[in-house]
């Protein structure tokens, strides 16, 4: 077993080498709160760091990290309290410049051009216009299940890293 | 791989597509939770769905100028489209720009601007991901041109 010293520097390295990747996760959860939950949940992966085994796994700790930072994330609702559904609606009825600021709105028009003109079209009016399966089924002219099939599978897209192959067809 | 359960665990794709077929948040589920605990690989790409569905329903109803401005557009995209494969061609023809990939979406307005004292310009395009009365999303690009 590794001395104490050797261990702390070793975790001291995981850190350093993955803090970037947990920051950006806390980003993309709580972007108002990102640096202070990462900064809390270093705190918390410090406290716990006896639980970190150098080389236990082949992403240097990688995921061990992200967890530390997705329990703080978790934990951080549990004190603010978190609204029980997403209301898309809601959010586009509030939807008002600095809302999406103009960076996100091109990250997330970068992230839809590559998908098919249908799963688009779905993903938007699902997501955006809030239309339901069935208005979506009528504006498309395609079976309730068909159009929940096309955007499980747009979902799966978008949430794949960039995929040069999956241009329009 | 769309066509396979995003995380390789088809009782986790379908939890997730449910949550998000009934309009909640996946991370209010006790249970989606706990499997990225188990699986905190999976979690960037959580994230970045949720909050790129999260933008989708911010992006919002585009202001009242837009329903004017789209009567411009059929003409706009014509004039677009004739400028961009001019441009194109020029860009060719300089050697000066690496490749860039087919744009996809509609062109919507286009511009250009000189540059470092006349020693270079810029083409800038707008694209249209979506542009209807309730959502609108963009894209911009910019293509440098130099002398």
């Amino acid at each position: 077993m590794a001395a104490p010293r050797e261990t702390d520097a070793t975790f001291a390295q995981m850190v350093q080498q993955h803090r970037a990747a947990a920051l950006q996760l806390l980003r993309r959860l709580a972007p108002a709160d990102a640096e202070d939950l990462v900064q809390e949940a270093l705190a918390k992966a410090w406290r716990y760091r006896a639980s970190f085994v150098p080389g236990a796994s082949s992403d240097g700790g990688r995921a061990w990290l992200m967890r530390a930072a997705f329990r703080a994330f978790l934990d951080h609702r549990r004190r603010v309290g978190a609204p029980a559904a997403v209301d898309p609606s809601e959010l586009a009825q509030r939807a008002a410049p600095g809302r999406c600021p103009a960076a996100d709105r091109d990250e997330l028009a970068r992230a839809l051009l590559p998908l098919r003109p249908l799963e688009r079209a779905l993903l938007l009016g699902f997501h955006g216009e809030r239309c339901s399966l069935d208005e979506l089924a009528r504006r498309h002219g395609l079976p309730r299940n068909t159009v929940k099939s096309h955007l499980h599978r747009a979902r799966r897209r978008l949430a794949a890293p960039e995929d040069p192959e999956a241009r329009d067809e | 791989m769309s066509d396979h359960p995003l995380f390789g665990d088809a009782a986790f794709d379908a939890r997730l597509q449910r949550c998000l077929d009934d309009g909640v948040d996946p991370l209010d589920d006790r249970a989606i939770c706990d499997w990225l605990l188990e699986h905190p690989d999976a979690l960037p790409a959580v994230a970045q769905l949720r909050e790129r569905l999260q933008g989708m329903a911010a992006a919002g109803a585009p202001p009242a100028a837009a329903t004017a401005r789209r009567r411009l557009v059929p003409r706009i995209a014509v004039l677009s489209a004739a400028t961009v494969a001019l441009c194109g061609m020029l860009l060719r023809g300089a050697g000066s720009a690496p490749p860039t990939p087919a744009p996809v979406g509609r062109l919507v307005s286009w511009s250009v601007h000189q540059r470092d004292s006349g020693h270079s310009a810029a083409v800038t395009a707008h694209r249209a991901v979506a542009d209807s009365t309730r959502l609108r999303i963009r894209v911009t690009d910019t293509w440098r041109i130099l002398r």
